[in-house]
């Protein structure tokens, strides 16, 4: 193991799991299923489609364990494997969509005092691209290390970094395409 | 990378949103995604009935030789610098290889001074060798009727031949000889 095991919370989880142990699967899956279902919410958004994937990510877990070689963290290893399942459903095409391709998005009149903040600020995600929506999640919500997003995406940590620019640009132009200034918030 | 480059990049990143409000706006965005239902469980469960896996979870699984030996080939091709190693490695043996090898024709033309019988002086003949005549059995021709190859071939493949003839054997009988030989084909006095 390249890490001692404090530093990763599921390791010891998914060691049980390799050792055939249900309940530590059980417990694993408690712990990481929500995390791994927001990021196919933000990749792929269909709910059904995200339980067919949900299932067969931890199918997929559960038949691997043993051969989880500890290059990664265990939860950055499961996202890789929810991330090639979901790339399958969703293909090359929309998950390089971008905000320039949904030009009927005017701008709306909101007020953010009336407590709908979360419904612009879904609504402006969802007017990026999977892979801006992809590389947001795992940054700022998963907070994962530019490194373990680089080892995800299968690309360059400099490209990490440039893309998370341009994901925060896409917001930033979504949210003022909903009349929203990016410093009122 | 140049300091106005820096001062660019820096003032292109304050101009865009700041990472605490993209986190903000993702976890509270991810608070109305709502957890799995209970029954997802219960479907991973259905799915994961087979026998348990096996072994460490730090031990790859077991696979035969060959198989090891294509997948320590397939992962040579994913770290570049070993792939290139290898390629340098082949060409570099390919290249003694080439360098070492005898270097062998895969025919041989007859020269002029091939036979030295010493035949200085005697009748001249112009002489074409069948196609398919070999070497040795030119040369066995030649050492039979004392003859040299004193030119050629030209063009057409004429040979100049010098015979000396023995007492035994005048000029005539030697040119019913070589008429007669399988190995020639034209044959013609030259004066």
């Amino acid at each position: 193991m390249n890490r001692p095991a404090t530093l990763d919370p599921f390791l010891s989880l998914l060691e049980q799991t390799a050792g055939g142990d249900r309940d530590a699967f059980a417990i694993l899956y408690q712990e990481t299923s929500q995390r791994i279902k927001v990021y196919l919410h933000r990749l792929v958004g269909d709910q059904n489609c995200i339980d067919d994937i949900l299932v067969e990510t931890y199918t997929q877990v559960w038949k691997n364990s043993a051969a989880f070689k500890g290059k990664s963290k265990v939860l950055t290893w499961m996202i890789g494997i929810a991330r090639n399942l979901a790339l399958k459903e969703i293909g090359k095409k929309r998950y390089h969509e971008d905000i320039a391709d949904h030009p009927e998005i005017e701008a709306a009149e909101i007020d953010l005092e009336t407590g709908d903040r979360k419904e612009v600020f879904s609504r402006a995600l969802n007017l990026l691209s999977p892979k801006h929506r992809e590389i947001l999640d795992l940054a700022f919500y998963q907070d994962l290390a530019y490194r373990e997003i680089a080892h995800i995406l299968d690309i360059p940590e400099s490209t990490v970094k440039t893309r998370v620019f341009y994901a925060k640009a896409a917001l930033k132009t979504a949210l003022e395409r909903m009349g929203i200034n990016s410093d009122d918030l | 990378m140049s300091k106005s480059e820096n001062l660019s990049d820096t003032a292109k990143e304050q101009e865009n949103l700041d990472s605490a409000t993209a986190r903000h706006i993702l976890q509270q965005t991810a608070e109305d995604i709502p957890p799995a239902h209970p029954a997802l469980f219960a479907r991973i469960e259905e799915s994961i009935k087979e026998p348990t896996p096996v072994g460490n979870a730090h031990q790859p699984p077991s696979v035969s030789p060959v198989q090891a030996l294509l997948n320590m080939i397939r992962n040579s091709f994913r770290r570049p610098q070993l792939a290139w190693g290898i390629v340098a490695v082949q060409a570099i043996v390919l290249c003694l290889f080439i360098a070492s090898a005898p270097i062998k024709n895969t025919y041989h033309t007859l020269s002029a001074n091939r036979t030295d019988i010493g035949a200085q002086a005697g009748p001249i003949f112009y002489v074409i060798f069948h196609e398919n005549a070999r070497l040795r059995e030119i040369e066995q021709l030649l050492a039979r009727t004392n003859g040299a190859i004193i030119n050629g071939p030209g063009k057409r493949g004429i040979y100049t031949i010098r015979f000396h003839p023995t007492p035994s054997a005048t000029v005539k009988k030697l040119l019913t000889t070589l008429k007669n030989s399988s190995l020639i084909t034209f044959i013609e006095r030259a004066y």
